[in-house]
């Protein structure tokens, strides 16, 4: 039984990394750090590991999605991120792909 | 806090040296976010400090993750061929040396410990060669292949196309695993029977009490050769390397396969055609042992003798080369055939 519990978990980490992306980018309209984030998108439900979101972070602003700044006036120095021009194109057109992956999945599993 | 610097350290001294600073900087933010996060739960600062780095995991996967790739010393694309190809090395060593220590034992079987010391010494050290250089030249096709595109980022892979499929091996153009690993057998044995017993290579005379062999090489001389024979061989097995990954002949193997067989011919000639390689008193040793007489003046000097031998084994050299490269010409003929 708990065989197919391991099963379940490591399947649904896979599922739910594809979608990281989308929920990182749907967040960051607005300047954000690393650990903010963190905190925004597990108010909304998603649950993302520090050690997995700054390195994602990073690649995203190599691909040029987004636009970083350090902010050092506060009491530790911190890197906000957001989203560039490209970025908001990129999100968009990730919308659209998410809603019509959905809505097939949906029709799939609903009977 | 010792083991906040310690955490650090793990994860940026596995990162491009121009990255570090920056994410040492974001790291220790972070960390310290964190912890302001877990304090009011009533715990010991060291308790919060472990708890924060125990979420945060392993440095090495967070590593791994801050530099987008893994890294291998031989990668997953090599490693099938890179353990083959070691095998067979590995295995062709023991075969080679101990056929060198039956060589020594049968020789003069009164020194058989020390033949037997000599034995595992030489195993260990050519052991040692052998991983090295198959190591290092899997090494080289790693690295050279991926710094056309190293895979950074998911879903940038390299082109394919469906005309790079390359065709069935048909029976005329399979290479049989037989044949290479044949091949690189026979390479190492030679060449260690001419690196460990040179002096032995010659006719065998068995009296009732001691044996009694004749070198045809002047040893001495033969030691300048060795160099050119081991980097010679290195490439040879490389190549029989290829040919037992590739499975098949292409036109690249084939011209590999000739361009070696017309190196080791000149090196083969040069050595032949080397009068001080050679054992000049062998003749004289050969008259001396009783195994042989020769009528009068059939040969004047044991040199021309020499020179009229030499001169038979290069024709014979030659003769096998040029079958084999006849037969291989034929194999491209044959497949440009096939394609049209």
């Amino acid at each position: 039984m708990a065989n197919i519990q391991e099963t379940i978990n490591g399947l649904s980490h896979e599922l739910r990394r594809g979608t990281l992306i989308i929920g990182v980018l749907s967040q960051l309209s607005e300047p954000q750090y690393g650990y903010s984030l963190v905190s925004v998108l597990e108010e909304k439900g998603i649950s993302i590991d520090p050690g997995t979101l700054y390195p994602l972070l990073r690649r995203l602003e190599k691909q040029e999605l987004l636009e970083s700044q350090w902010d050092t006036n506060e009491s530790r120095p911190r890197k906000y991120y957001l989203l560039s021009q490209t970025g908001k194109e990129v999100y968009e057109q990730l919308c659209v792909e998410w809603k019509n992956l959905a809505q097939s999945m949906n029709s799939l599993i609903e009977p | 806090m010792e083991i906040i610097d310690r955490y650090v350290y793990a994860v940026i001294q596995r990162l491009p040296q121009q990255q570090r600073d920056e994410i040492e900087k974001e790291l220790r933010g972070l960390i310290e976010d964190m912890r302001e996060d877990h304090s009011s739960e009533g715990r010991t600062e060291e308790e919060i400090v472990e708890a924060v780095l125990n979420e945060l995991g392993s440095p090495y996967e967070l590593a791994a993750g801050y530099r987008g790739y893994k890294r291998y010393l031989i990668g997953p694309e090599w490693i099938e061929s890179y353990l083959v190809v070691l095998k067979v090395v590995l295995f062709s060593i023991t075969i080679g040396l101990s056929v060198v220590l039956a060589i020594d034992l049968f020789v003069d079987p009164f020194e058989g410990l020390d033949a037997f010391i000599g034995y595992f010494a030489s195993l260990i050290s050519a052991y040692a060669q052998g991983f090295a250089w198959v190591t290092l030249i899997f090494l080289l096709i790693e690295h050279k292949g991926n710094k056309s595109g190293r895979k950074e980022l998911p879903g940038i892979k390299k082109e394919w196309k469906l005309a790079d499929l390359p065709p069935l091996p048909t029976e005329k153009t399979r290479i049989k695993r037989s044949q290479p690993i044949a091949a690189i057998i026979f390479t190492i044995l030679v060449v260690m029977l001419f690196t460990f017993s040179a002096q032995y290579i010659g006719i065998i005379r068995l009296n009732d009490e001691t044996t009694k062999v004749i070198s045809f090489f002047n040893v001495d001389a033969l030691q300048s050769y060795l160099p050119f024979m081991w980097i010679l061989a290195v490439f040879s097995i490389l190549k029989e390397g290829i040919k037992l990954v590739t499975g098949r002949w292409t036109k690249t193997i084939i011209s590999l396969q000739i361009l070696f067989n017309i190196v080791w011919f000149l090196l083969a000639l040069i050595m032949l055609m080397d009068q001080s390689l050679w054992n000049m008193t062998y003749l004289d040793e050969l008259i001396r042992s009783g195994l042989v007489f020769f009528e009068g003046d059939m040969f004047q000097t044991s040199s021309e003798m020499w020179q009229h031998w030499t001169n038979i084994l290069i024709y014979i050299v030659a003769i096998i080369m040029i079958i084999e490269t006849v037969v291989l010409g034929v194999k491209v003929y044959g497949m440009r055939n096939n394609k049209s």
